[in-house]
């Protein structure tokens, strides 16, 4: 067993191990989901690609862009991978957006990290609606300079191949508001 | 203080603390040449005879204008992929790393003198460490397509387990 433990803590090649030991331990008095547990399974029901348009509707002229959004269950179920890019675009963080988030669940609180295309990393926590529809991202706090920062974000299921994503980005004490409707690709 | 001495002390430490974030900043832009896709074996220390041998592709790309670096390991035949962010943060070159295990260790990063390896030493962890955590990490640039990767993790009662890769680029 203490090899069996060894190899589930070792980075790559490990963690299945983990997971057969944490569900073998469950197995017999599996606690019931937490809230932040359940945000969370519901946020990786949207794992896939994604597409559709943005609509900023303090700044119509950069309203219409086609983005692709991948999500990406990650770390053995851990984590959730979000990356916005527009669609069609290469990767070259030079030239184009590519922010970064990743979501889990710290403790009791489903949590978001946003790196941001501005330098710095915004920490939000979520809460699921309770109709089950609606996750809805508080700012907590920010690593980096928080003078233009990303602050709240809501993510709204519409059915298994369409949700929206609403994104409050703050120039300074200016919120500006984003709002994208995806439909799923695959 | 006269005010020229105060000047110059100012511009000292303005000095000091600029030669501190390009010295992180070095360190993250030698990590960003590791961008592309990479292809390995794993030796472990102790040996791990499941894993001993076993092909590891990387993935490092680099995101959010240049801002962070998402690192990715899968294994062969295994469904993990932990992601590794790296980043600067203040004068620090940062990673927190999303492990498998579930918790988020950070380390700070330093480049050595002759600019080939850069090493992660612990920071913090958030989670739990019931089953340990990733410790430390080191990234050598050996060239342009081959680099290697050590790995350090602490298991319970602060045993650890090496895992060095090497890794060629595959593009």
């Amino acid at each position: 067993m203490k090899s069996r433990i060894a190899l589930s803590v070792l980075f790559v090649l490990i963690a299945a191990t983990t997971f057969a030991q944490s569900d073998t331990q469950k197995s017999s008095a599996a606690p019931a989901p937490s809230e932040a547990q359940k945000s969370f399974t519901t946020m990786k029901s949207l794992a896939g690609e994604w597409e559709g348009p943005v609509t900023v509707a303090d700044a119509p002229e950069m309203s219409g862009a086609k983005m692709h959004l991948s999500l990406r269950v990650t770390s053995r179920g851990n984590a959730l991978v979000h990356e916005f890019q527009e669609a069609g675009t290469p990767l070259d963080a030079t030239k184009y957006d590519h922010p970064v988030t990743m979501l889990y669940v710290d403790g009791d609180q489903l949590t978001l990290i946003h790196y941001c295309d501005a330098g710095n990393r915004p920490r939000m926590t979520g809460k699921m609606s309770p109709d089950g529809k609606t996750v809805e991202f508080e700012f907590k706090d920010i690593s980096g300079s928080p003078e233009y920062h990303m602050h709240h974000a809501v993510f709204t299921l519409i059915d298994a191949n369409h949700h929206t994503e609403d994104w409050t980005f703050m120039m300074k004490d200016k919120p500006m508001h984003a709002h994208f409707d995806l439909q799923r690709k695959n | 203080m006269k005010p020229r001495t105060a000047l110059s002390v100012l511009f000292v430490l303005i000095a000091a603390t600029a030669f501190a974030q390009s010295d992180a900043q070095q360190s993250f832009d030698k990590l960003k040449t590791l961008a592309g896709s990479w292809e390995g074996h794993v030796t472990t220390v102790p040996p791990q005879a499941d894993i001993e041998g076993k092909i590891t592709h990387a993935s490092l790309r680099v995101t959010s204008m240049g801002n962070a670096i998402v690192h990715e390991m899968t294994g062969e035949g295994r469904p993990d992929d932990p992601i590794t962010m790296l980043y600067l943060d203040g004068d620090r070159l940062l990673l927190t790393h999303y492990c498998d295990a579930g918790n988020r260790p950070r380390m700070t990063g330093k480049m050595s003198p002759d600019g080939k390896t850069v090493e992660f030493d612990f920071f913090d962890v958030a989670g739990s460490t019931e089953y340990g955590h990733m410790h430390h990490a080191v990234f050598t640039v050996i060239d342009a397509n081959h680099h290697t990767e050590d790995w350090t993790y602490m298991q319970p009662g602060d045993k650890p387990v090496h895992a060095h890769i090497e890794l060629q680029r595959t593009k």
